[in-house]
């Protein structure tokens, strides 16, 4: 029977050796992150770029070519995922923001959009846009290949525009037409200035259809087949992701490394620690890990993202919330000096308004609610809740930290309204934040946008926040700053103003994004786009870091 | 058995179901669509098949269960056998690993201090063992990452490369969460181990055992070692169940794409498939399981066959 014992067990180990070498490499994956874009630099990287003019914006020119020194090529750029992308990175209509941001190594746009808003051509050389007659018109570039060999050209924008319309992700488009073999119209039902900035984002990779169409939709979602400066190797789900240089690529002289891998790492510390090693080129921390990091001096980079905010009920008319001189209260009992000092490990910043770090949103004059406890209980008693209210704030923590809502409840207790904290599983937020809640607020962060009017139709349109009052004076500011031609500082401002003296919203720290490079490491895209998107044909590596 | 197994179905199912939040909510947010309107959210639940009659989808999952058809996954699309078939292979390496030092370590850290009761070893393993059950065994990968990681780089301190491409590279990866795994594992034999021989130990057949002048070795092995084993059989089948379903922190802190995460991550997306699918291969694995250990009590104690 010993016997016996000994080689049952010894067979479970080589039962589970033998299937683990059988598990192949898995291709796509997991869990979707809510965070969103945008930033504007506000440190500059200590990272010098390479020797070569950034591309053009002129809608009629080409990205320049470079003259890159041979130094600059070679190397395999490494990064950590928290988590890896839970949906398809080759199927851009099924993919999720995370997907999409990985997958643009291999997948490319018409066009790309710097956070100073200027466009930048990139499958397309240059556009026009009809206002009046509702028309988007795009030249395409010639000579351009996708990784399997097929030619880029309007019938494949086409077909991967109409896909886009199919599911649901180009709402003020009606049809795409193809004018001739590298021109296409997009036909619209409404104008927004979202509407041209919208393609540089969302669904509208460019994905081979040939590809597709000869090996079916289950291979196209594992297997991101566009144009790219890099080729899709592998995705191993929850492990690692791997790109190699596309030689091919249509833009001379990129890209600069010989390829891409990240590693899925979900705890914060092994992250840090791998970084530490060495393993990491470059890595976005937070709270005392990004102290840490910067203490030990490596190289960072800090923008400034969106803005933390609470969101009353105050579309609901039995809320205390729906009384404004409530939601002043509230405002007003918010010590934010306090909680970016203590809890932001010096990163964190006060923010009064939504979106302080941009300078189209920024108001200069507007009338803050400095911390003022005796001004915040004098608005409840004005509002005929002297005795104070019992409250909540639903909040899901990989949104926001679980301490800065802690903190917020205790300053709110301070003056009379008891906020019991609730930190729901994802699930629940989600029903909080797509059903509604009522007499309590919601603890969400606010992404920014490369077009912050994204932002009003992103958040407070369609079914999110439904407890949330948008009067008509908002709507009518919202509508006006999306139908300007260009994004307009004073439209933006109109709309961020009336957030304000309705307090729609509560902002109270702005978001930053903290990213760490290893000595030898040049990432110049994080200086002209959103540092959580990686510019990939931009980036390179001293000879050390190979 | 198969009565059991149908109640597991059923729970898994219902349970999951009841969960607070809507997959399709969880799925919308991912595709960053806060724009879009109740009566495609309505399209989409239909187009899942999630508007259907509970009962009718539970029957349809468990028909397609039947023929090793899992479902699709609602968040990435892809099969969800597929996902058990690549993580359950790794998750079975580490925790058979663990399973096996726990026994080949423990079960004799158990008999010595029990045959030794009262001396150093017995305080010194015991304490060891008090040590090993009480540490948080996340709290413990942190920190020999950080001292054969980082420290004395000695070691890689996440992934999981497959055995077969990369043997020795394989083996350097698995040693520190291996090691975690195992360190409650053989912990939890010892103190079982030690209490139970201590009883056998004093049972009127051991006496006699000795009185008819045997050696220690045989006493030991042949007489109180079978009836001593009992619990510790029983307690290491549930080690061994608990193992198909992963364990979540190690495979969190060192990065393995193992059976705890893909459950994990599916339940914070309400993924139902995904859900579905691991509970019910680990309650197919722990019915086995437990048969197994019921059927090696009557080889331990023949009280049982003939009862």
């Amino acid at each position: 029977m010993k016997k016996l014992l000994l080689i049952f067990t010894m067979l479970l180990i080589v039962f589970a050796m033998i299937l683990s070498a059988c598990a192949g490499p898995e291709e796509e994956t997991t869990i979707p992150p809510t965070t969103a874009p945008t930033t504007t630099p506000t440190t500059a990287p200590t990272t010098t770029p390479p020797t070569t003019a950034p591309p053009t914006t002129s809608p009629t020119a080409p990205p320049t070519t470079t003259e890159p020194e041979p130094d600059m090529y070679g190397g395999i750029f490494k990064q950590a995922l928290t988590v890896g992308p839970a949906t398809p990175l080759g199927y851009p209509p099924e993919s999720a923001p995370d997907a999409y941001s990985l997958a643009a190594h291999s997948l490319e746009r018409l066009i790309r959009v710097k956070t100073d808003g200027t466009i930048e051509p990139k499958l397309a050389t240059s556009w026009d846009v009809d206002k009046e007659n509702l028309t988007m018109t795009f030249y395409l570039r010639q000579g351009v290949k996708f990784h399997d060999g097929t030619d880029f050209n309007a019938q494949a924008v086409k077909w991967n525009f109409d896909l886009a319309i199919e599911a649901g992700k180009a709402s003020d488009w009606d049809s795409v037409e193809v004018v001739d073999d590298f021109t296409i119209r997009i036909n619209l039902n409404k104008f927004t200035n979202t509407t041209l900035t919208g393609l540089a984002g969302g669904a509208f990779q460019v994905i081979s259809p040939t590809a597709v169409e000869q090996n079916g939709l289950d291979w196209a979602r594992n297997n991101p087949i566009g144009t790219g400066p890099f080729k899709f190797v592998e995705y191993e789900r929850d492990a690692r992701l791997v790109f190699e240089r596309n030689d091919d690529y249509w833009e001379e002289g990129k890209p600069y490394l010989d390829g891409l891998e990240y590693v899925v790492i979900a705890d914060a510390t092994v992250r840090k620690i791998a970084f530490q090693q060495g393993e990491l080129h470059r890595l976005t921390a937070t709270g005392i890990d990004a102290q840490e990091l910067q203490s030990q001096g490596y190289d960072v980079n800090i923008q400034t993202g969106g803005t933390l905010v609470l969101v009353p009920d105050s579309n609901n008319p039995d809320s205390p919330f729906a009384d404004i001189l409530v939601r002043q209260a509230v405002s007003y009992a918010i010590d934010r000096e306090a909680l970016a000092e203590g809890l932001g490990f010096g990163f964190a910043r006060p923010a009064y308004q939504l979106f302080p770090g941009f300078e189209v949103s920024h108001i200069p004059d507007l009338d803050i609610h400095e911390y003022n406890p005796d001004k915040a209980r004098e608005l409840l008693t004005l509002a005929g809740y002297e005795g104070g209210f019992t409250t909540t704030i639903h909040t899901f923590t990989r949104i926001v930290p679980r301490d800065y809502i802690t903190a917020i409840a205790a300053m709110l207790n301070e003056v009379g309204i008891i906020t019991e904290p609730d930190f729901p599983e994802a699930g629940k937020y989600t029903e909080y934040r797509f059903g509604g809640w009522s007499n309590a607020m919601l603890g969400h962060g606010l992404a920014a946008f490369d077009n912050l009017n994204t932002t009003w139709d992103f958040y407070f349109g369609g079914i999110a926040f439904p407890s949330l009052y948008k009067s008509d004076a908002f709507r009518a500011a919202a509508d006006a700053a999306l139908a300007s031609e260009t994004i307009d500082p004073a439209l933006v401002q109109q709309v961020i103003q009336i957030i304000h003296d309705e307090v729609m919203v509560i902002p109270y720290l702005e978001e930053v994004v903290v990213t760490f490079y290893q000595d030898g490491v040049h990432d110049p895209g994080i200086e002209d786009y959103m540092a959580t998107t990686f510019i990939s044909d931009l980036a390179w590596l001293e000879p050390e870091q190979r | 058995m198969i009565i059991v197994l149908l109640l597991v179905t059923i729970i898994v199912f219902f349970v999951v179901r009841f969960l607070p939040g809507d997959p399709i909510l969880m799925y919308l947010t991912s595709e960053d669509l806060e724009e879009i309107t109740q009566e495609q959210v309505d399209i989409i639940r239909h187009d899942l098949g999630l508007d259907r009659n509970l009962f009718i989808q539970y029957f349809d999952w468990l028909g397609n269960a039947f023929t090793g058809d899992l479902g699709n996954s609602i968040i990435h699309r892809g099969a969800v056998i597929d996902d058990i078939k690549r993580r359950l292979p790794i998750t079975l390496h580490l925790g058979v690993l663990a399973f096996v030092i726990s026994i080949i370590i423990g079960i004799p850290m158990g008999i010595a201090t029990a045959v030794r009761r009262g001396s150093w070893i017995d305080i010194f393993l015991t304490s060891l063992g008090n040590l090993g059950v009480t540490v948080p065994i996340f709290w413990l990968g942190i920190l020999l990452i950080y001292f054969f990681g980082l420290k004395l780089d000695l070691l890689p301190i996440y992934g999981y490369p497959s055995p077969f491409e990369d043997f020795w590279g394989n083996l350097r990866h698995i040693i520190m969460p291996v090691f975690c795994l195992s360190v409650p594992a053989v912990a939890s034999a010892v103190r079982l181990t030690r209490s139970s021989m201590l009883e056998v130990l004093q049972q009127d057949y051991i006496r006699t055992a000795w009185s008819k002048g045997l050696r220690e070795r045989a006493v030991i092995t042949k007489h109180a070692l079978k009836n001593g084993l009992i619990p510790v059989i029983t307690l290491k089948g549930i080690t061994l169940a608990n193992i198909v379903g992963g364990s979540v922190l190690i495979e969190t802190v060192f990065s393995i794409p193992g059976m705890g995460r893909l459950a994990v991550e599916g339940l914070f997306s309400k993924d139902y498939a995904v859900v579905q699918g691991v509970m019910l291969i680990t309650g197919i694995v722990t019915l086995g399981v437990n048969l197994l250990i019921d059927l090696s009590y009557s080889w331990l104690d023949p009280r049982v066959r003939y009862g």
